[in-house]
């Protein structure tokens, strides 16, 4: 025991701000539009469709599209893989602030 | 409360950040409400069979509307947030808290009200016992999404309730007036949200694939 078990690598791509903040907003919700994930993230329309993206090919995300009368509207929901990763994300920053206060 | 948090909550609170579900709930409320005092003022059978109606009609016609409209103003402004439907086991622990508290409330005033519940008879304990279960229901609401405003809805009903309860009401009028007062409040609180909703949120660009 080291006592710096927390000092492991965490989930580099939960890590990232605004993919935390993404996965912070669809644990909450059961799916959430592009739309909605622009105005919490404050990401641009190019920036949010980046991070969806690594998030959906980490396998934490699932990325629908559908149309809303003639309008099309794309929704992100996380997949339970996302949502064990997430919770061990959270688990290590909690380890982490315990450790270091 | 960190970022993380924070972020859950307005994500979870997001359904009520433009009033509608509460504006048109409210109106549905409210004419319920009316129409029920109405007809115990009134006598006229007609109005009874109107707001017996208006509650199996308008309540599932509402929960339509607002989906209508958010459908087309809210999701367009600020996007679309589908959210998981409650479990079984929740919906039994709200629906029996909610009952333990009115049947609590209902035995409390029945056995030690006095006065209180000379006029009435016994429907005042049962739309007593009712109004403090919903003034309970909104104020954990409004506690557990950190909506300030649902609270004006617990204080109004608490107090109708309180006040009612020394009037010479029987249960229909009571709780009309209660639904009439609680979906009044839900209008002014929802409408006011709503017109703020809209003045803050212009209508975003529409979704290009």
């Amino acid at each position: 025991m080291t006592g710096f078990e927390f000092a492991a690598d965490p989930d580099r791509v939960i890590h990232e701000p605004a993919r935390l903040k993404i996965m912070s907003v669809l644990s909450a919700a059961e799916s959430a539009d592009f739309i909605y994930l622009m105005g919490e993230t404050g990401l641009t329309r190019g920036n949010l469709s980046v991070q969806l993206t690594r998030l959906k090919e980490a396998g934490y995300i699932k990325i629908a599209k559908e149309f809303v009368g003639n309008s099309p509207r794309t929704t992100a929901s996380m997949t339970p893989e996302g949502k064990k990763a997430f919770d061990e994300y959270r688990t290590y920053l909690a380890s982490l602030l315990k450790a270091t206060s | 409360m960190n970022e993380i948090e924070r972020t859950q909550q307005r994500t979870r609170s997001y359904w009520f950040s433009d009033g509608i579900a509460e504006l048109v709930g409210g109106i549905a409320m409210a004419l319920v409400g009316f129409l029920m005092v109405a007809s115990e003022r009134t006598g006229v059978d007609m109005l009874a069979t109107m707001a017996l109606l208006a509650m199996i009609l308008l309540f599932p016609a509402s929960a339509q509307l607002v989906r209508l409209m958010k459908d087309r103003i809210t999701h367009t402004r600020t996007g679309y947030v589908k959210y998981p439907r409650p479990t079984m086991s929740k919906r039994r622990k709200i629906i029996i808290l909610s009952l333990l508290i009115s049947v609590a409330s209902a035995v409390f005033v029945a056995l030690w009200g006095g006065e209180y519940t000379l006029d009435g008879g016994v429907g005042k304990v049962f739309f007593v016992g009712a109004g403090t279960g919903m003034a309970v229901a909104f104020a954990v609401r409004a506690v557990r999404l950190r909506l300030p405003r649902l609270f004006a809805s617990a204080v109004v009903l608490a107090a109708m309730t309180t006040a009612s309860g020394f009037a010479d009401f029987g249960f229909v009028e009571g709780m009309g007036l209660l639904l009439a007062v609680l979906g009044s409040t839900s209008v002014i609180t929802g409408g006011v949200t709503l017109a703020i909703y809209i003045s803050r949120h212009p209508k975003a660009p529409l979704e290009t694939l």
